[in-house]
Protein backbone atom coordinates (compact mmCIF):
# COMPACT_ATOMS: atom_id res chain seq x y z
CA UNK A 1 0.00 0.00 0.00
CA UNK A 2 1.00 3.36 -0.80
CA UNK A 3 0.35 4.90 2.45
CA UNK A 4 2.65 2.58 4.54
CA UNK A 5 5.14 3.61 2.33
CA UNK A 6 5.06 6.88 3.31
CA UNK A 7 4.69 6.43 6.80
CA UNK A 8 7.83 4.32 6.97
CA UNK A 9 9.57 7.16 4.81
CA UNK A 10 8.64 9.79 7.43
CA UNK A 11 9.62 7.32 10.19
CA UNK A 12 12.63 6.75 8.72
CA UNK A 13 13.73 10.60 8.39
CA UNK A 14 12.76 11.38 10.99
CA UNK A 15 15.22 8.91 12.62
CA UNK A 16 17.89 9.97 10.38
CA UNK A 17 17.13 13.92 11.38
CA UNK A 18 17.60 12.78 15.06
CA UNK A 19 20.98 10.27 14.12
CA UNK A 20 22.28 13.75 12.21
CA UNK A 21 21.35 15.84 15.62
CA UNK A 22 22.83 13.75 17.87
CA UNK A 23 26.07 13.36 15.62
CA UNK A 24 26.08 16.83 14.27
CA UNK A 25 25.97 17.94 18.02
CA UNK A 26 28.60 15.98 19.36
CA UNK A 27 31.46 16.92 16.93
CA UNK A 28 30.28 20.62 17.55
CA UNK A 29 30.95 19.73 21.55
CA UNK A 30 34.33 18.58 20.72
CA UNK A 31 35.65 20.69 17.89
CA UNK A 32 34.39 24.33 18.23
CA UNK A 33 36.13 26.66 19.65
CA UNK A 34 33.76 29.29 21.31
CA UNK A 35 32.63 27.58 24.56
CA UNK A 36 28.61 28.82 24.04
CA UNK A 37 28.98 27.31 21.05
CA UNK A 38 30.49 23.66 22.33
CA UNK A 39 27.12 24.00 24.75
CA UNK A 40 25.23 24.31 22.32
CA UNK A 41 26.10 20.99 20.91
CA UNK A 42 26.35 19.35 23.79
CA UNK A 43 22.53 20.36 24.45
CA UNK A 44 21.39 19.21 20.88
CA UNK A 45 23.16 15.80 21.76
CA UNK A 46 20.85 15.32 25.23
CA UNK A 47 17.99 16.08 23.83
CA UNK A 48 18.35 14.16 20.26
CA UNK A 49 19.15 11.02 22.70
CA UNK A 50 15.70 11.71 24.67
CA UNK A 51 14.05 11.78 20.76
CA UNK A 52 15.78 8.56 20.26
CA UNK A 53 14.47 7.27 23.77
CA UNK A 54 11.19 8.28 22.76
CA UNK A 55 11.72 6.47 19.22
CA UNK A 56 12.92 3.23 20.90
CA UNK A 57 9.20 2.93 23.19
CA UNK A 58 10.48 4.58 25.96
CA UNK A 59 8.74 7.74 26.74
CA UNK A 60 9.75 7.78 30.15
CA UNK A 61 13.37 7.39 29.60
CA UNK A 62 13.07 10.75 27.01
CA UNK A 63 11.67 12.55 29.82
CA UNK A 64 14.18 11.90 32.45
CA UNK A 65 16.67 12.16 29.95
CA UNK A 66 15.78 15.50 29.09
CA UNK A 67 15.19 16.77 32.80
CA UNK A 68 18.50 15.31 34.36
CA UNK A 69 20.68 15.64 31.26
CA UNK A 70 19.19 19.16 29.80
CA UNK A 71 17.84 20.61 32.98
CA UNK A 72 19.90 19.35 36.00
CA UNK A 73 23.22 19.02 34.27
CA UNK A 74 23.43 21.80 31.39
CA UNK A 75 21.55 24.18 33.31
CA UNK A 76 24.44 23.79 35.82
CA UNK A 77 26.97 24.00 32.97
CA UNK A 78 25.39 26.99 31.81
CA UNK A 79 25.62 28.45 35.58
CA UNK A 80 29.46 28.04 35.22
CA UNK A 81 29.78 29.57 31.87
CA UNK A 82 27.61 32.30 33.10
CA UNK A 83 30.28 33.35 35.69
CA UNK A 84 33.30 34.01 33.84
CA UNK A 85 33.88 36.57 30.67
CA UNK A 86 36.04 33.71 29.06
CA UNK A 87 34.51 31.97 25.44
CA UNK A 88 37.46 30.26 25.07
CA UNK A 89 39.70 31.29 21.90
CA UNK A 90 42.59 28.42 22.77
CA UNK A 91 40.90 25.97 20.64
CA UNK A 92 42.11 22.88 19.60
CA UNK A 93 46.26 22.23 19.80
CA UNK A 94 47.86 20.07 16.66
CA UNK A 95 47.36 16.19 17.66
CA UNK A 96 50.95 14.48 18.76
CA UNK A 97 51.87 10.88 17.22
CA UNK A 98 49.51 9.73 20.38
CA UNK A 99 46.91 11.28 18.17
CA UNK A 100 46.00 8.47 16.46
CA UNK A 101 44.93 6.15 19.68
CA UNK A 102 41.37 7.61 20.21
CA UNK A 103 40.53 7.36 16.08
CA UNK A 104 41.74 3.53 16.51
CA UNK A 105 39.78 3.21 19.42
CA UNK A 106 36.43 4.64 17.97
CA UNK A 107 36.54 2.50 15.39
CA UNK A 108 37.07 -0.58 16.61
CA UNK A 109 34.52 0.04 19.12
CA UNK A 110 32.13 1.00 16.50
CA UNK A 111 33.34 -2.18 14.30
CA UNK A 112 32.64 -4.45 17.49
CA UNK A 113 29.03 -3.07 18.28
CA UNK A 114 28.42 -3.30 14.28
CA UNK A 115 29.13 -6.93 14.39
CA UNK A 116 27.06 -7.75 16.78
CA UNK A 117 24.17 -5.83 15.71
CA UNK A 118 24.82 -8.13 12.34
CA UNK A 119 23.21 -10.71 13.97
CA UNK A 120 20.32 -9.65 15.04
CA UNK A 121 16.98 -9.41 13.67
CA UNK A 122 15.42 -6.48 12.15
CA UNK A 123 12.26 -5.05 13.74
CA UNK A 124 10.15 -2.29 11.69
CA UNK A 125 8.43 -0.48 14.43
CA UNK A 126 9.53 -0.99 18.09
CA UNK A 127 7.08 -1.54 20.77
CA UNK A 128 5.96 0.67 23.32
CA UNK A 129 7.86 -0.26 26.33
CA UNK A 130 6.14 -1.28 29.78
CA UNK A 131 7.89 0.75 32.10
CA UNK A 132 6.07 0.33 35.43
CA UNK A 133 8.52 -3.07 36.40
CA UNK A 134 10.97 -0.18 36.73
CA UNK A 135 8.93 1.19 39.48
CA UNK A 136 8.45 -2.43 40.83
CA UNK A 137 11.93 -3.68 40.97
CA UNK A 138 13.21 -0.32 42.49
CA UNK A 139 11.24 -1.06 45.58
CA UNK A 140 11.83 -4.96 45.81
CA UNK A 141 14.77 -6.12 44.45
CA UNK A 142 16.78 -3.04 44.25
CA UNK A 143 15.80 -1.49 47.23
CA UNK A 144 19.21 -0.68 49.42
CA UNK A 145 20.73 0.81 46.72
CA UNK A 146 17.58 3.25 46.10
CA UNK A 147 17.35 4.22 49.00
CA UNK A 148 21.17 4.92 49.52
CA UNK A 149 20.68 7.13 46.60
CA UNK A 150 17.51 8.97 48.06
CA UNK A 151 18.67 9.00 51.51
CA UNK A 152 21.99 10.92 49.49
CA UNK A 153 19.85 13.46 48.23
CA UNK A 154 18.29 14.37 50.89
CA UNK A 155 21.27 14.87 52.32
CA UNK A 156 22.30 17.18 50.00
CA UNK A 157 19.14 19.02 50.14
CA UNK A 158 19.92 19.66 53.69
CA UNK A 159 23.42 20.31 53.22
CA UNK A 160 22.31 23.02 50.69
CA UNK A 161 19.98 24.75 53.33
CA UNK A 162 22.26 24.54 56.25
CA UNK A 163 25.08 25.94 54.18
CA UNK A 164 22.37 28.94 53.22
CA UNK A 165 21.51 29.26 56.59
CA UNK A 166 24.81 29.28 58.46
CA UNK A 167 26.49 32.57 58.42
CA UNK A 168 29.77 32.90 56.82
CA UNK A 169 32.61 34.17 58.98
CA UNK A 170 34.74 36.31 57.82
CA UNK B 1 4.20 3.34 17.73
CA UNK B 2 2.60 2.54 14.34
CA UNK B 3 1.38 5.36 11.78
CA UNK B 4 -1.23 5.48 10.58
CA UNK B 5 -4.13 8.20 8.92
CA UNK B 6 -5.06 9.26 11.64
CA UNK B 7 -2.88 9.48 14.09
CA UNK B 8 -1.41 11.69 10.90
CA UNK B 9 -4.32 13.90 10.89
CA UNK B 10 -4.43 14.06 14.70
CA UNK B 11 -0.98 15.63 15.17
CA UNK B 12 -1.64 18.14 12.27
CA UNK B 13 -5.06 18.62 14.29
CA UNK B 14 -3.27 19.53 17.48
CA UNK B 15 -0.03 21.45 16.27
CA UNK B 16 -2.90 23.40 14.05
CA UNK B 17 -4.99 23.92 17.92
CA UNK B 18 -2.18 24.57 20.12
CA UNK B 19 -0.83 27.30 17.54
CA UNK B 20 -4.84 29.27 17.66
CA UNK B 21 -4.55 28.75 21.12
CA UNK B 22 -0.98 30.26 21.79
CA UNK B 23 -1.65 33.15 19.69
CA UNK B 24 -5.26 33.85 20.75
CA UNK B 25 -3.41 33.70 24.62
CA UNK B 26 -1.09 35.91 23.78
CA UNK B 27 -3.26 38.25 21.91
CA UNK B 28 -5.64 38.44 25.00
CA UNK B 29 -3.10 38.47 27.76
CA UNK B 30 -1.32 41.37 27.00
CA UNK B 31 -4.96 43.35 26.30
CA UNK B 32 -6.04 42.26 29.75
CA UNK B 33 -2.33 43.37 31.68
CA UNK B 34 -2.78 46.63 29.90
CA UNK B 35 -6.22 46.75 31.42
CA UNK B 36 -5.94 45.68 34.41
CA UNK B 37 -2.82 47.83 34.85
CA UNK B 38 -4.46 50.77 33.66
CA UNK B 39 -7.33 50.21 36.23
CA UNK B 40 -4.60 49.26 39.13
CA UNK B 41 -3.49 52.93 38.49
CA UNK B 42 -6.55 54.69 37.91
CA UNK B 43 -6.35 54.82 34.17
CA UNK B 44 -8.54 53.24 31.67
CA UNK B 45 -5.81 51.39 29.67
CA UNK B 46 -5.92 50.38 25.84
CA UNK B 47 -9.36 52.11 24.71
CA UNK B 48 -8.74 53.65 21.07
CA UNK B 49 -8.91 50.23 18.88
CA UNK B 50 -11.86 48.13 18.44
CA UNK B 51 -14.19 47.60 21.51
CA UNK B 52 -12.61 48.40 24.60
CA UNK B 53 -9.12 48.34 23.10
CA UNK B 54 -9.49 44.68 21.85
CA UNK B 55 -7.62 44.78 18.56
CA UNK B 56 -5.06 47.11 20.03
CA UNK B 57 -2.76 43.96 20.78
CA UNK B 58 -3.55 43.02 16.91
CA UNK B 59 -2.65 46.23 15.96
CA UNK B 60 0.68 46.26 17.58
CA UNK B 61 1.47 42.94 16.66
CA UNK B 62 1.25 43.73 12.96
CA UNK B 63 3.65 46.35 13.64
CA UNK B 64 6.15 44.07 14.93
CA UNK B 65 5.92 42.36 12.29
CA UNK B 66 6.46 45.33 9.79
CA UNK B 67 9.37 46.27 11.93
CA UNK B 68 13.01 45.56 10.93
CA UNK B 69 15.27 43.30 12.73
CA UNK B 70 18.82 44.69 13.71
CA UNK B 71 21.15 42.36 14.16
CA UNK B 72 24.55 43.75 16.10
CA UNK B 73 27.61 43.65 14.39
CA UNK B 74 29.75 42.02 17.51
CA UNK B 75 26.15 39.69 18.15
CA UNK B 76 26.80 35.51 17.63
CA UNK B 77 24.28 35.45 14.81
CA UNK B 78 23.53 31.93 14.72
CA UNK B 79 22.95 32.00 18.24
CA UNK B 80 21.25 34.73 18.30
CA UNK B 81 18.84 33.84 16.11
CA UNK B 82 18.06 30.60 17.72
CA UNK B 83 17.32 31.90 21.09
CA UNK B 84 13.84 33.01 21.09
CA UNK B 85 13.03 30.05 19.07
CA UNK B 86 14.64 27.68 22.08
CA UNK B 87 12.58 30.05 24.11
CA UNK B 88 9.23 29.08 22.48
CA UNK B 89 9.06 25.64 21.32
CA UNK B 90 9.28 23.69 25.00
CA UNK B 91 6.27 25.72 25.90
CA UNK B 92 4.92 25.25 23.10
CA UNK B 93 5.43 21.20 23.19
CA UNK B 94 4.44 21.06 26.99
CA UNK B 95 0.57 21.85 25.93
CA UNK B 96 0.50 19.14 24.15
CA UNK B 97 -0.37 16.86 27.41
CA UNK B 98 -2.54 19.40 29.44
CA UNK B 99 -6.41 18.71 30.11
CA UNK B 100 -9.07 20.70 28.87
CA UNK B 101 -12.06 18.63 30.08
CA UNK B 102 -12.01 14.81 30.68
CA UNK B 103 -12.10 14.22 26.86
CA UNK B 104 -10.62 17.35 25.09
CA UNK B 105 -7.03 16.81 25.36
CA UNK B 106 -4.38 16.51 22.51
CA UNK B 107 -2.36 13.07 23.91
CA UNK B 108 -3.18 11.60 26.88
CA UNK B 109 0.45 10.59 28.74
CA UNK B 110 1.20 8.82 31.55
CA UNK B 111 3.77 11.11 32.54
CA UNK B 112 2.38 14.23 31.23
CA UNK B 113 3.68 16.30 34.19
CA UNK B 114 6.88 15.16 34.08
CA UNK B 115 7.25 16.07 30.40
CA UNK B 116 5.83 19.61 31.17
CA UNK B 117 8.36 19.63 34.50
CA UNK B 118 11.01 19.17 32.17
CA UNK B 119 10.33 21.12 29.35
CA UNK B 120 9.68 24.19 31.78
CA UNK B 121 13.75 23.96 32.04
CA UNK B 122 14.29 24.50 28.74
CA UNK B 123 13.05 27.79 28.44
CA UNK B 124 16.01 29.35 30.68
CA UNK B 125 18.58 27.69 28.13
CA UNK B 126 17.05 29.96 24.99
CA UNK B 127 17.20 33.44 27.85
CA UNK B 128 21.06 32.46 27.96
CA UNK B 129 21.65 32.06 24.80
CA UNK B 130 20.08 34.95 24.34
CA UNK B 131 22.15 36.94 26.76
CA UNK B 132 25.39 35.39 25.41
CA UNK B 133 24.65 35.76 22.00
CA UNK B 134 24.29 39.37 21.75
CA UNK B 135 27.20 40.92 22.86
CA UNK B 136 25.95 43.28 25.59
CA UNK B 137 26.74 43.49 29.11
CA UNK B 138 23.49 44.22 30.27
CA UNK B 139 21.85 41.28 28.22
CA UNK B 140 24.78 39.03 29.51
CA UNK B 141 23.92 39.82 33.51
CA UNK B 142 20.06 39.37 32.96
CA UNK B 143 20.78 35.73 31.66
CA UNK B 144 23.30 34.87 34.65
CA UNK B 145 20.43 36.53 36.59
CA UNK B 146 18.08 33.75 35.32
CA UNK B 147 20.14 30.53 35.69
CA UNK B 148 20.75 31.73 39.15
CA UNK B 149 16.90 31.95 39.96
CA UNK B 150 16.29 28.98 38.11
CA UNK B 151 17.97 26.88 40.44
CA UNK B 152 16.63 28.59 43.24
CA UNK B 153 13.38 27.81 42.68
CA UNK B 154 13.15 24.58 41.06
CA UNK B 155 13.86 22.56 43.89
CA UNK B 156 11.23 24.04 46.19
CA UNK B 157 8.71 24.13 43.38
CA UNK B 158 9.27 19.88 42.59
CA UNK B 159 9.11 19.61 46.15
CA UNK B 160 5.78 21.91 46.01
CA UNK B 161 4.42 18.75 43.30
CA UNK B 162 5.70 16.23 44.87
CA UNK B 163 2.77 15.93 47.68
CA UNK B 164 0.12 16.64 44.86
CA UNK B 165 1.66 13.23 43.06
CA UNK B 166 1.28 11.53 46.76
CA UNK B 167 -2.05 12.23 47.63
CA UNK B 168 -3.30 11.36 43.64
CA UNK B 169 -0.85 8.76 43.27
CA UNK B 170 0.10 9.11 39.26
CA UNK B 171 1.89 11.59 36.61
CA UNK B 172 -0.90 11.84 34.47
CA UNK B 173 -2.36 15.41 34.39
CA UNK B 174 -5.58 13.67 33.69
CA UNK B 175 -6.03 11.27 36.68
CA UNK B 176 -4.57 14.20 38.90
CA UNK B 177 -8.19 15.68 38.16
CA UNK B 178 -9.74 12.68 38.32
CA UNK B 179 -8.69 11.89 41.87
CA UNK B 180 -10.04 15.69 42.95
CA UNK B 181 -13.48 14.66 41.78
CA UNK B 182 -13.88 11.97 44.54
CA UNK B 183 -12.62 13.96 47.43
CA UNK B 184 -11.78 17.77 47.49
CA UNK B 185 -9.51 20.15 45.89
CA UNK B 186 -5.81 19.53 46.19
CA UNK B 187 -5.34 23.28 47.17
CA UNK B 188 -7.73 21.95 50.79
CA UNK B 189 -5.10 19.18 51.00
CA UNK B 190 -2.30 20.99 50.63
CA UNK B 191 -2.65 24.94 51.30
CA UNK B 192 1.28 25.37 52.38
CA UNK B 193 2.45 23.68 48.67
CA UNK B 194 -0.27 25.39 47.24
CA UNK B 195 0.77 29.07 48.39
CA UNK B 196 4.25 28.24 47.99
CA UNK B 197 3.80 27.11 43.94
CA UNK B 198 1.77 30.58 43.38
CA UNK B 199 5.26 32.21 44.59
CA UNK B 200 7.54 29.36 42.68
CA UNK B 201 5.58 30.15 39.48
CA UNK B 202 5.53 33.84 39.47
CA UNK B 203 9.83 32.81 39.67
CA UNK B 204 9.48 30.83 37.10
CA UNK B 205 7.36 32.57 34.04
CA UNK B 206 10.30 35.68 35.40
CA UNK B 207 6.93 38.13 36.25
CA UNK B 208 7.76 40.73 38.95
CA UNK B 209 8.39 40.92 41.50
CA UNK B 210 11.28 38.81 40.85
CA UNK B 211 11.71 39.82 36.65
CA UNK B 212 15.44 40.32 37.62
CA UNK B 213 16.13 38.93 33.95
CA UNK B 214 15.07 42.20 32.13
CA UNK B 215 14.32 44.55 35.51
CA UNK B 216 13.93 47.20 32.99
CA UNK B 217 15.34 49.77 36.14
CA UNK B 218 18.31 48.14 36.31
CA UNK B 219 19.26 46.37 32.95
CA UNK B 220 18.06 48.42 30.22
CA UNK B 221 15.60 45.47 29.08
CA UNK B 222 17.57 42.79 30.27
CA UNK B 223 18.37 39.26 28.17
CA UNK B 224 16.51 40.86 25.39
CA UNK B 225 18.04 44.21 25.53
CA UNK B 226 19.54 44.13 21.94
CA UNK B 227 16.43 42.45 19.92
CA UNK B 228 13.73 44.41 18.07
CA UNK B 229 10.68 43.72 15.78
CA UNK B 230 9.25 39.90 15.76
CA UNK B 231 12.52 38.44 17.74
CA UNK B 232 11.42 40.45 20.41
CA UNK B 233 7.70 40.22 20.42
CA UNK B 234 8.67 36.24 19.69
CA UNK B 235 10.27 36.49 23.18
CA UNK B 236 6.91 37.92 24.65
CA UNK B 237 5.19 35.04 23.18
CA UNK B 238 7.06 32.55 24.74
CA UNK B 239 6.85 34.75 28.15
CA UNK B 240 2.93 34.81 28.15
CA UNK B 241 2.24 31.20 26.80
CA UNK B 242 4.44 30.11 29.92
CA UNK B 243 1.96 32.00 32.17
CA UNK B 244 -0.97 30.14 30.39
CA UNK B 245 0.43 26.91 30.84
CA UNK B 246 1.95 27.93 34.55
CA UNK B 247 -1.47 28.85 35.45
CA UNK B 248 -3.09 25.47 33.90
CA UNK B 249 -1.02 23.42 35.60
CA UNK B 250 -1.91 25.17 39.02
CA UNK B 251 -5.21 24.89 38.23
CA UNK B 252 -5.01 21.08 37.44
CA UNK B 253 -2.84 20.29 40.47
CA UNK B 254 -4.86 22.07 42.94
CA UNK B 255 -8.11 23.21 41.88
CA UNK B 256 -9.56 20.55 40.15
CA UNK B 257 -8.70 21.41 36.55
CA UNK B 258 -11.74 20.98 34.78
CA UNK B 259 -14.52 20.16 37.45
CA UNK B 260 -16.87 22.50 38.44
CA UNK B 261 -20.78 22.88 38.44
CA UNK B 262 -23.41 23.96 35.54
CA UNK B 263 -20.78 25.04 33.39
CA UNK B 264 -19.02 23.18 30.67
CA UNK B 265 -15.68 21.94 31.65
CA UNK B 266 -13.70 23.62 28.97
CA UNK B 267 -14.95 26.80 30.73
CA UNK B 268 -14.11 26.14 33.76
CA UNK B 269 -10.80 25.29 33.41
CA UNK B 270 -10.06 29.00 31.28
CA UNK B 271 -11.68 30.61 33.94
CA UNK B 272 -9.31 29.16 36.39
CA UNK B 273 -5.91 29.62 34.13
CA UNK B 274 -6.82 33.50 33.97
CA UNK B 275 -7.92 33.73 37.71
CA UNK B 276 -4.27 32.52 38.15
CA UNK B 277 -2.81 35.04 35.33
CA UNK B 278 -4.94 38.06 36.87
CA UNK B 279 -3.69 37.05 40.02
CA UNK B 280 -0.24 37.29 38.28
CA UNK B 281 -0.70 40.50 36.89
CA UNK B 282 -2.07 41.79 40.36
CA UNK B 283 1.45 40.75 42.42
CA UNK B 284 2.86 42.49 38.98
CA UNK B 285 1.30 45.78 39.14
CA UNK B 286 1.32 45.94 43.24
CA UNK B 287 4.30 44.81 44.17
CA UNK B 288 7.61 46.47 44.02
CA UNK B 289 10.88 44.08 42.46
CA UNK B 290 12.94 42.81 45.35
CA UNK B 291 16.65 42.82 44.80
CA UNK B 292 18.44 39.47 43.64
CA UNK B 293 20.59 38.66 46.59
CA UNK B 294 17.00 38.90 48.37
CA UNK B 295 15.40 36.41 45.67
CA UNK B 296 18.34 34.23 46.34
CA UNK B 297 18.01 34.32 50.21
CA UNK B 298 14.05 33.59 49.52
CA UNK B 299 14.77 30.79 47.40
CA UNK B 300 17.34 28.95 49.51
CA UNK B 301 16.67 29.60 53.15
CA UNK B 302 12.69 29.91 52.90
CA UNK B 303 11.44 28.54 50.02
CA UNK B 304 13.11 25.33 50.29
CA UNK B 305 13.23 24.58 53.92
CA UNK B 306 9.47 24.88 54.15
CA UNK B 307 8.55 22.99 51.09
CA UNK B 308 10.69 20.03 51.89
CA UNK B 309 9.08 19.84 55.42
CA UNK B 310 5.75 20.01 53.88
CA UNK B 311 6.71 17.17 51.84
CA UNK B 312 8.31 15.01 54.28
CA UNK B 313 4.90 15.93 56.42
CA UNK B 314 2.60 14.70 53.88
CA UNK B 315 4.68 11.45 53.30
CA UNK B 316 4.63 11.05 56.90
CA UNK B 317 0.39 11.21 57.33
CA UNK B 318 0.25 9.45 54.25
CA UNK B 319 2.43 6.42 55.62
CA UNK B 320 0.51 6.66 58.81
CA UNK B 321 -3.30 6.70 57.22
Amino acid sequence: MSFERFALDIYALTFASLLIQIVVGAVMAVMFKKLVHCFLGLVMTMVGVAGLYYFLGSPLLAVMQIMIYVGAVCVAIAFGLSLTHKTGEEGLQAPGPRGIVPPLITLAMLGSVLLGLSKREWVGYPQKIDESPIGTMLLGEYLLPFEVISILLTVAVIGAISVALIKRRR
Amino acid sequence: MMITEISILRTLLTIAGITLVVGINAVFVVWLERKVAGHMQFRLGPTEVGPFGLLQTVADGLKLLSKQIIFPSSADTPIFILAPIICLIPVFVALVPVPFSKTLQAHELDIGLLLVIALGLLNTLGILLAGWGCDNKYALLGASRAVAQILAYKIPLLLCILPVILLAGTFSLREIVVAQQESMWFAFYQPVAFFMYLIAITMETNRSPFDFAEAESELVAGFHTEYSGMMFSLFFLAEYTYMFLASAIASILFLGGWLGPILPGPIWMLLKIYFFLFLMMWFRWTFPRVRVDQMLTFGWKILLPISLLNFLITAGVMAVL
